[in-house]
């Protein structure tokens, strides 16, 4: 759907393009920067899925969209910095508080999304608000002719989290203009990865993709959330890294599920494995996160993967939660001898 | 906050810190050509910019930017009052810098056509950076690639079709 959505978008951008681009200068800069010098970011993204819009979609379902976002940019992987998710947040607006976050406001911004970023030459904080007012807003993945896609919104707006300006190419994710249904800025045009390689530079041995696939994503308790992991390593040389796991509770609280767990990968390996994990009978009920990270245990994160799973109360058991959530049944697989 | 750029500045005589806004035109908004400009905006102007100065709001919490212009001519929606203010989001208060996608870059001297509405919470300017299009020293306006007078006569057309 996204290939077919980008196809028909750029054959309709190639009888339009004369009128549209007056230029071909491609990806820009917001003449600010984050340290990437160690750490790109340095800070987590926190996420308000605060959209009322009644079809949007479920809270879980902003909260991918808005992570769908960021990952545009992290799964390029030819760039050498990462976005890495710091929970659900309450937090409201462009407040100047020290904390990255985006989230829906209800007034007239008179845009679709701003971004609002803090400091001098140095950035200190980015906030990004969408415009509950004025738009109708959809996250489960199929926006209508009527509404604007979460994901399509955040892949741009993440993209000025990262200092990118505005792109002369209309169908770059960094382009300034967007409309109803619109899904093309989800995945990066070539001049959009131009731009952040140029920016932070290429990741050389750190470009290492993980990919998740759970086999369901509703879940009672007492059942297994078994989840199919691939890990590539796309650079041509050798590399040893960590991988581990997290999850967001539905109380938004942040807690260790495996690892970290040592991997070494041959040039171009790609390698596999299955993840299972016991939901307990006292697990809360409830939407959680799952978050996968491949790099240097803790700091030095160099993909990051995720996904929103249901926790459901069970037949039998119907009694109140009290443990806090997974535990790890098993690690199987080539990823994980 | 809304309706700022009606004449309530008038008469600043105080020279105050000029600041030239770090900002950038990032973000997204939806296309708005020339005819939905015009009919967006409340009011329509032709000025050029005396005064650039930015603060904090009273709670401390963001920095907006008010921008006064010498009143050349009003388009659409006339008014008495030489000099207008009208306020853009973001701006450099101290060492803070606030930069806030799809707003115009605003100094001292420019001179440009601005689209002008109360409707926006945070912004007086239609469709953001759209709402303003700029005039250099030869009478062009830039975003549009066409003289001045041929420009106003263009939002002056479309103002008469909407009579």
């Amino acid at each position: 759907m996204r290939t077919l959505s980008r196809s028909l978008f750029v054959a309709g951008c190639l009888l339009v393009a004369p009128l549209l681009v007056s230029s071909a200068l491609g990806y820009a800069f917001c003449n600010m920067s984050w340290n990437w010098q160690t750490y790109p970011m340095g800070e987590d993204v926190l996420l308000n899925p605060n959209c009322i819009d009644p079809n949007v979609g479920t809270q879980n379902q902003q909260l991918e969209a808005y992570l769908n976002g960021l990952e545009a940019w992290n799964n390029e992987g030819t760039a050498d910095f990462i976005f890495t998710y710091g929970g659900r947040t309450s937090i409201v607006g462009n407040i100047h508080d020290g904390h990255n976050v985006a989230s829906f406001v209800n007034y007239n911004t008179g845009s679709i999304a701003t971004t609002y970023i803090w400091g001098g030459y140095n950035i200190s904080e980015c906030d990004v608000i969408f415009n509950d007012y004025s738009y109708s807003w959809n996250a489960d993945g199929w926006p209508l002719s009527n509404e604007m896609d979460v994901w399509n919104i955040a892949a741009h707006e993440f993209g000025h989290f990262l200092c990118l300006d505005h792109s002369s190419y209309s169908a770059a994710t960094m382009y300034a203009y967007a409309s109803y249904g619109e899904t093309y800025k989800r995945d990066l045009y070539f001049d959009d990865i131009n731009g952040i390689v140029a920016l932070y530079g290429s990741a050389g041995s750190q470009d290492i993709i993980i990919q998740f696939q759970p086999q369901s994503t509703t879940i009672a308790r007492g059942d297994t959330l078994k989840i199919d992991v691939t890990a590539t390593n796309n650079s041509s040389s050798s590399v040893s890294c960590t991988f581990w796991t997290t999850a967001f509770l539905p109380n938004g609280s942040l807690y260790d599920v495996f690892g970290p767990f040592n991997v070494n990968f041959s040039p171009s390996q790609t390698k596999n494995g299955t993840l299972k994990h016991k939901i307990p009978n006292a697990a809360p009920c409830g939407d959680f996160m799952y978050n996968g990270y491949i790099g240097q245990y803790t700091y030095d994160k160099w993909d990051m993967e995720h996904f929103a799973f249901t926790v459901t109360m069970s037949g039998d058991n119907t009694g109140p939660a009290r443990a806090r959530g997974l535990t790890t049944v098993s690690a199987t697989g080539e990823l994980f001898e | 906050m809304k309706g700022v750029f009606s004449p309530l500045l008038h008469g600043i005589g105080v020279v105050t810190l000029i600041v030239l806004l770090a900002q950038s035109t990032f973000a997204i908004v939806e296309y708005k050509d020339l005819t939905a400009l015009t009919t967006e905006a409340e009011r329509i102007v032709l000025g050029e910019v005396i005064e650039v100065e930015s603060s904090w709001t009273p709670d401390h919490r963001t920095i907006y930017t008010s921008i006064t212009v010498a009143v050349d001519e009003y388009i659409k929606n006339p008014d008495v009052a030489d000099e207008l203010t009208f306020r853009i989001p973001g701006g450099t208060v101290g060492d803070v810098t606030l930069t806030v996608s799809d707003t115009p870059w605003f100094g001292v001297g420019d001179r440009a056509v601005l689209f002008l509405t109360s409707e926006y919470a945070e912004m007086d300017l239609v469709g953001w950076h759209q709402g303003k299009a700029t005039v250099d020293h030869a009478n062009s306006v830039v975003e549009y690639g066409m003289s001045l007078d041929s420009f106003i006569e263009r939002i002056e057309e479309i103002l008469a079709a909407q009579k």
